[in-house]
């Protein structure tokens, strides 16, 4: 690591470390810090990638208020994966390609990476992911999210997501009725 | 409480009804982590979310709450719904349009009004046994209006002629009533539509029409290709075309492709770049109607040497060999050009053909690693007329509105209608089109039904081919 080389030096010389530093660190809204990797953090998100070339990283720990450091954790440990696992062979397409889908489905890490979550540390993911712009982390947990509520009645999806119902019984009869075929139990 | 909270965000953001449309940005407050409220996400992350549902779940959604309601009926949930391409439909399925004239006196010539049924077999859509329609349409303005093509999830109805004013319909099946049709009007000349197409650079949805250059006595006519494109200006395009412009549409990946059977050739429309390229067919010979496998345009042809195969066109305009027939014995012969439909069971084929004369056989199983093909000799009761159904190649339901295609700004409230009667008239006229409604679905079941078959057929594929033989055996004992 080289996070402590540009202290304690002369004015120039930090300024001339700083640049060359290959890390940035990120400050949780409790305070903690963290280390990633400039590369990545520039590569997957565009906020961090946006503050890189503005210049306004803070070498004691960028303020990030909106971001827990669990959520941050995770942030920061999506990164390094990221940066160590080569694309699938999947992924890369074929000269005649048929499949035209926009959404790669996430790879087998990133599959696991969010399965481990408990649900409030996913939620909590998915708006650092949101925050930071974050493309393909919003992608892997908006996906994982999207999948949690397959087969889910409207209920339970509202207790997932900690919804009030503020129809009334009458307005509620009318959606369903303009909208029958979405619904499987009417 | 959140939920309360949450509650005076909506208000907040959306200030009244009718206000422009979608609320950005709910942030929650700053928060330490695992001990905020649990749930609350923001309306982008959202929007993301739930655009990744299929259609069907999408709208029940619409169920959670107004907020939700807004959220998911907004054009921007639609235009995310569509790029992240929720989930297709369960294969195999068959989406299609049925359709019966509708008379109100034995003997009467010309129908008062026509029924167009939309379905899917086998999409899941089911209830209380049979696959329900998701949506009808039914009235005397969608006379002589057949199905032209569908993309992203709007079904396009025109008329198969040059017509002044030229009208079309654009059509969400499973979108509500109010806001899931549209009726636009082409300004200027004769035109006839061809086909519904969208840019997802421009992100705009174009009409692409043909304006008949025809001279008196020639056998073949001269057109030239225009383009309108939804909520803005109509553009001609150059050059001129030749044929008798009876064309086969499809819409795939940003492109509207267009065949003409006589000519020998594919057109495909650019819908961002409005530019033409046109393709030619890996024959001059036998070329079956234009079909649809693994989503891209697809056509069966017989070559010189007699031998027959299934071409998909990919993306870059490459046609590709995907199936090769095997020369077949007489008795399970099919012609190519009668061809009208395509599905791939997992390396066993089916294969549709629409013979002009009834007593064609019309169904056919192929076994690709096998080279085994069997034909079902279908009564000729069963099987429909051309005339009465049109497969929609390509459609996934989503929620694009109609309305907002054109540049309504869809403000998505609850119970909100457009263009209603009176509640009197609508009580008067009720009557009336329960029966005609009733009459459409009456000559609509011999279509459902068969579909229903064929979708039954096909999910005991690829491994129960002896057992749908003997199934076929039955059907048409």
């Amino acid at each position: 690591m080289e996070v402590d080389k540009g202290k304690g030096e002369a004015e120039e010389t930090r300024k001339v470390a700083e640049a060359d530093r290959d890390t940035v660190t990120l400050k949780s809204s409790d305070g903690k810090l963290f280390e990633v990797s400039k590369e990545a953090a520039a590569r997957l998100s565009t906020v961090l990638a946006g503050m890189i070339a503005g210049g306004s990283i803070d070498d004691n720990g960028t303020d990030l208020k909106q971001i827990g450091s669990e959520a941050l954790e995770n942030v920061v440990d999506y990164c390094n994966k990221h940066a160590n696992s080569i694309p699938s062979a999947a992924l890369i397409s074929s000269s005649i390609s048929f499949n035209t889908a926009p959404f790669k489905e996430p790879e087998e890490w990133e599959r696991k990476f969010v399965d481990r979550l408990s649900h409030d540390a996913l939620f909590d993911l998915v708006e650092a992911a949101n925050f930071l712009g974050m493309e393909r982390l919003l992608d892997v947990t908006c996906h994982k999210i999207s999948e949690m509520m397959k087969g889910k009645s409207p209920d339970q999806i509202r207790e997932v997501f900690n919804i009030k119902n503020d129809y009334t019984k009458e307005e509620l009869e009318e959606i369903r009725q303009e909208l029958a075929w979405a619904f499987y139990d009417d | 409480m959140e939920n309360s909270a949450g509650k005076d965000n909506i208000a907040e953001d959306h200030g009244e009804v009718g206000g422009p449309v979608v609320p950005r940005k709910r942030k929650r407050a700053a928060t330490d982590g695992a001990t905020s409220g649990p749930g609350l996400l923001c309306d982008d992350v959202l929007i993301n979310i739930f655009a990744r549902l299929p259609a069907r779940a999408a709208v029940a959604c619409t169920s959670l709450s107004k907020h939700h309601h807004r959220l998911i009926r907004s054009p921007e949930f639609a235009i995310l719904h569509s790029r992240l391409g929720a989930p297709p439909l369960p294969r195999p399925h068959i989406a299609y349009l049925a359709t019966a004239p509708i008379k109100r006196r034995p003997g009467q010539k010309k129908p008062v009004n026509v029924f167009h049924d939309f379905h899917v077999a086998g999409g899941g859509l089911r209830r209380g046994g049979a696959a329900a329609p998701m949506r009808s349409l039914s009235g005397w303005r969608y006379l002589e209006m057949s199905y032209i093509n569908t993309c992203n999830g709007v079904v396009l109805l025109a008329k198969k002629e040059f017509s002044r004013p030229c009208r079309c319909i654009l059509w969400n099946p499973a979108v509500a009533d109010g806001d899931g049709v549209e009726e636009v009007t082409v300004p200027g000349r004769d035109y006839q539509v061809l086909g519904l197409g969208y840019g997802p650079r421009s992100e705009t949805y174009k009409l692409l029409l043909c304006r008949s250059d025809r001279r008196r006595g020639c056998y073949h006519n001269e057109y030239s290709l225009a383009i309108c494109s939804l909520g803005g200006s109509s553009v001609e395009l150059d050059g001129k075309h030749d044929g008798n412009i009876r064309l086969q549409m499809l819409y795939a990946d940003g492109t509207i492709y267009l065949a003409e059977r006589e000519t020998r050739w594919i057109l495909a429309f650019d819908v961002d770049d409005e530019a033409i390229t046109s393709i030619d067919l890996p024959t001059r010979r036998y070329v079956s109607n234009l079909m649809e496998l693994s989503g891209r345009p697809c056509i069966a042809v017989e070559d010189d040497s007699g031998s027959k195969a299934l071409w998909v066109l990919s993306v870059d305009h490459q046609w590709v060999k995907r199936y090769l027939i095997a020369e077949q014995p007489v008795e399970a012969r099919f012609y190519i050009f009668s061809l009208t439909a395509v599905w791939d069971c997992g390396g066993v084929l089916v294969l549709y053909s629409d013979g002009i004369r009834d007593d064609v056989d019309k169904l056919f199983v192929y076994n690709v690693a096998t080279g085994k093909m069997f034909k079902a000799a279908l009564h000729r009761d069963m099987a429909p007329d051309s005339s009465e159904y049109a497969i929609c190649w390509g459609y996934t339901p989503t929620l694009v509105s109609p309305g907002s295609m054109v540049g309504k700004v869809d403000q998505g409230v609850v119970g909100r209608r457009r263009r209603e009667l009176p509640a009197d008239m609508v009580k008067a006229l009720q009557p009336v089109v329960e029966r005609d409604r009733k009459q459409g679905h009456d000559a609509t079941v011999d279509t459902v039904s068969f579909m229903d078959v064929l979708v039954c057929i096909m999910r005991r594929l690829p491994d129960g081919v002896q057992d749908v033989q003997d199934l076929v055996e039955l059907l048409t004992a």
